[in-house]
């Protein structure tokens, strides 16, 4: 960006700028440059997406195809979505993923809330004990509380079979707490003091001056936030007794586990009952539970990306 | 590979498909709320030996709804050549008479069904059973996370199933079953169980199983103990006029003969355990000439297999994706053929047929019958007579027990019973229809409502029964038969035995560098090192242990 103000002071002093004098960047591409460089995007581009494609396509291949090729699939051939309507019929998937939507949202805007306010508090120095605080926010990353214990917790706080149990254990992320805490702590002190000349109590600070200027962090801890608690299948498993209260990731886990043999002396029972229709080929529902997994965090992310790169100029600028 | 203590390990080999996500918190399995005063444990190691249990144990009681066809010898199940006709009613009666809910929690390896009230598949066996059961479902793979804090938490259901294989990961685990769960003998021993008909006809040796701390406390899942099969593909086979192999230097000479990278065919999936079976490595321990306890992995054998395997690799026999990853779901490759060899489960089989036979005719899988490495006598591993347990929840009073069992006794009602029917595909007509050869085959309603859920509160005989794929229940009846008469002689035959946490905890990383000398990450000197490290990370402990369980037995 700098580089048009200083080229011509440095003209000025040097003579008339030749080609030599210009920067690197402004050269007129070579044609090696002019070929390689669509090639080095397109292989790029084709080692991202073509794992994807291959998901997709396996995810809508038959049976036959899927036994042709011996696993993934290439080429597309017999496409059928029996797969998609083998997870998404019968109404288990389909709530699930209601249940999953309304944790996402509702843990993402509590763990937001509760994050920001802690990471204000923390980053002003005043705050009443702010750094011993700190240190135990930081232990955390060094000490997990361990499965027992937290199922012991939970058991005792009476939210074993409640939603509750899916958003309180992971409310907060120690990692997203420093984020956010350094981003406030970039924040000149000047803003935040003129703001108090002018009447603002810690509340309005925090919300007409600190959360304006922080949208771009804000986005990008929302996001994780939203991705943990759409990922998340572990804490349901283990909190949630009541089956019809199953987020979507545990549910479609259950279509990954049937293609799992059983340990030997599971006395002959197989995974599924056995003698019903012909099931979908087992790596074409894997598939589509990675599209199923996978499509809602595509679909949201354009709208967060611009947020995502005005965190980065943001940083850069700030140093 | 199987693990060292002989049972099947339990390996985690997708943790990545859905992502663990952030909430996922770590940390070991104990079992902090359990009392300390007991005298064994999974931690330390456990074992109750059958023959001294005689007084406790149910008295068997044969029932027989449908008389096999092909009956089995030496413990290999008996075989059904056709479905039968008309299906015996095995119990009149109810067994929950108050009506009363009752919880339950299983594992699950499929799609979970919709839930109480909204599942008819439910309501038909409830209504059979009196009451209904509200069944808290985990997948099979997360089982253990789960049992870990319930059991620490004493927050079990009204009948709890804890798979064998999950209870060496339970700290303390003898302690737990004391503390949560009810003493089944005073309504079982002897000829109480005459009152559970459907009980009464599991085996004894299944039954010994079930008893901890010198109780009854556990009904049992019975096993025929056959740990895998090595398949081949018998149509492909015969087009490349080739034969099943008899001795190891028959497997190389189908190396050789079947693998063409070309024709994207390899000889080979996965045979690991095969191999070492075959050059008569014990499945578990074994005395030597001076009386002490070896295991499997310090044998000679066992070095010499594993030689063995490395040489199949390395001659380019083994499909490269298995190469590439040990964890490599091999059926669609086998299916597909791509693979002519591998070794899967018992229950893979018919599995593979019901996904093959509709879509190629001409699909045809055998297994092959054991052989050893030389061509002499074969031995074959054998597991423990039962492998899953039902715990009833202890305090419950007494007129509660006596329903709870009865619905563990419907759960037990074996082949040829509506209620078996009942339990594994729902009701006809609605859930099932009955194909030409009387098979079952489940409704598109059947395929969403029915789940392995009441079929995993109670274990039942085995059975050989899929008719309905031509020359299934001959061949895999007598390759049971042929198995079950070559058992290894097994030193702790009739001793349950829960191997010590630490030992088992020793299985995966031993694997792992085994993995990697078949593969020729390691040299294959690195066999005696990984060995040693497992000798002194816990082995020789072990091999103390289990010393010790021997002598307490006058062994």
């Amino acid at each position: 960006m700098s580089s048009h103000a200083v080229n011509p002071a440095a003209a000025a002093t040097t003579g008339p700028p030749g080609r030599a004098e210009r920067p690197v960047w402004e050269e007129e591409p070579t044609r090696i440059s002019r070929v390689g460089k669509p090639v080095v995007l397109a292989i790029v581009f084709l080692i991202i997406a073509f794992p994807l494609y291959v998901v997709v396509v396996t995810s809508l291949s038959s049976t036959e195809a899927v036994t042709r090729a011996g696993g993934l699939v290439v080429v597309p051939r017999d496409l059928t979505v029996a797969a998609y309507v083998q997870l998404l019929s019968g109404g288990v998937v389909t709530r699930a993923l209601v249940i999953s939507t309304a944790i996402t949202a509702v843990g993402t805007a509590f763990s937001l809330l509760i994050t920001m306010l802690a990471a204000y508090g923390l980053s002003r120095p005043g705050s009443l004990w702010h750094r011993p605080l700190l240190f135990v926010v930081l232990l955390t990353f060094l000490f997990g509380p361990g499965i027992i214990p937290s199922y012991l917790l939970v058991n005792s706080l009476g939210l074993i079979d409640s939603y509750g149990s899916l958003i309180l254990p992971t409310a907060i992320s120690a990692f997203n707490l420093i984020v956010m805490r350094a981003f406030f702590m970039g924040i000149p002190n000047e803003l935040i003091d003129s703001a108090r000349i002018d009447g603002a109590g810690e509340f309005a600070v925090l919300t007409r001056i600190v959360m304006p200027l922080s949208k771009a962090v804000v986005a990008v801890v929302g996001l994780f936030y939203a991705v943990g608690y759409w990922n998340a299948f572990f804490n349901a498993m283990l909190y949630l007794n009541d089956n019809t209260k199953w987020p979507l990731q545990l549910v479609l886990r259950t279509y990954i586990v049937q293609q799992q043999a059983l340990p030997s002396g599971a006395g002959g029972v197989t995974a599924s009952p056995g003698l019903g229709l012909t099931p979908a080929p087992s790596l074409a529902i894997k598939m589509a539970i990675v599209v199923l997994a996978v499509v809602p965090v595509l679909l949201v992310y354009p709208f967060i990306q611009k947020h995502f790169t005005k965190g980065v100029i943001v940083g850069a600028v700030k140093g | 590979m199987t693990g060292l203590g002989g049972g099947s390990s339990n390996r985690r080999t997708f943790l990545s498909l859905l992502g663990a996500g952030t909430a996922v918190v770590t940390g070991g399995a104990t079992l902090s709320a359990c009392s300390s005063d007991g005298k064994a444990s999974s931690a330390t190691g456990h074992a109750e030996t059958e023959d001294k249990l005689a007084g406790l144990l149910p008295k068997y009681i044969s029932y027989e709804p449908v008389k096999p066809d092909l009956p089995g010898q030496n413990g290999a199940d008996p075989g059904f050549t056709k479905y039968p006709a008309q299906l015996q009613r095995a119990l009149p009666d109810k067994p929950v008479t108050s009506g009363k809910e009752v919880s339950a929690m299983t594992p699950l390896w499929g799609p979970l069904p919709p839930g109480l009230g909204k599942n008819t598949y439910f309501d038909a066996n409830n209504e059979r059973i009196g009451a209904p059961v509200r069944f808290n479902v985990v997948n099979g793979i997360e089982y253990g996370d789960k049992l870990g804090p319930v059991l620490a938490a004493g927050n079990v259901p009204e009948l709890l199933c804890i798979p064998g294989w999950e209870i060496s990961g339970q700290t303390r685990f003898s302690q737990a079953v004391d503390k949560l769960f009810e003493d089944l003998t005073p309504h079982l021993a002897g000829d109480k169980a005459a009152a559970y008909p459907m009980l009464a006809n599991l085996p004894t040796r299944a039954w010994a199983y079930g008893v901890w701390n010198s109780q009854l406390k556990a009904v049992p899942f019975p096993s025929n103990g056959l740990p895998w099969a090595l398949y081949y593909r018998k149509d492909l086979f015969t087009k490349f006029s080739a034969e099943p192999p008899k001795n190891m230097d028959d497997v190389l000479a189908l190396g050789k003969e079947l693998t063409d990278a070309k024709a994207n065919r390899w000889a080979f999936g996965s045979i690991s355990d095969e191999v070492a079976r075959a050059f008569r490595a014990p499945a578990n321990w074994r005395k030597d000439s001076s009386g002490k306890l070896l295991n499997k992995i310090e044998t000679p054998e066992f070095e010499e297999a594993v030689a063995f395997t490395r040489k199949l690799f390395q001659s380019g026999y083994v499909h490269p994706t298995v190469v590439g990853n040990s964890g490599t779901d091999q059926k669609p490759l086998f299916e597909g053929g791509q693979i002519l060899v591998y070794q899967d489960g018992p229950g893979s089989w018919a599995e593979a047929l019901q996904r093959q036979l509709s879509i190629n005719p001409s699909f045809d899988m055998q297994a092959v019958t054991p052989f050893a490495h030389d061509g002499g006598d074969a031995i074959v591993w054998g597991g423990d007579p039962a492998g899953i347990f039902t715990f009833v929840k202890k305090g419950v009073g007494e007129q509660r027990i006596k329903e709870l069992l009865g619905v563990l006794n419907y759960c037990a009602a074996p082949f040829g019973t509506e209620e078996y029917q009942l339990a594994n595909y729902g009701v006809e007509g609605k859930h099932y229809t009955k194909e030409s050869s009387g098979a079952p085959k489940l409704t598109a309603l059947g395929s969403k409502e029915v789940a392995n859920t009441y079929v995993f509160l109670g274990g039942r005989p085995e059975a050989i029964t899929q008719s309905q794929y031509p020359g299934y229940v001959q061949a895999m009846s007598a390759w049971q038969n042929e198995s079950c008469k070559r058992f290894e002689k097994n030193l702790f035959e009739g001793i349950r035995v829960e191997a010590p946490s630490k030992l088992a905890a020793l299985n995966q990383p031993f694997d792992d560098k085994l993995q990697d000398i078949f593969r020729g990450r390691r040299p294959v000197s690195e066999l005696k090192s990984a060995v040693q490290a497992w000798r002194t990370g816990g082995g020789d402990e072990g091999r103390d242990f289990y010393a010790k369980v021997l002598s307490d037995n006058g062994r």
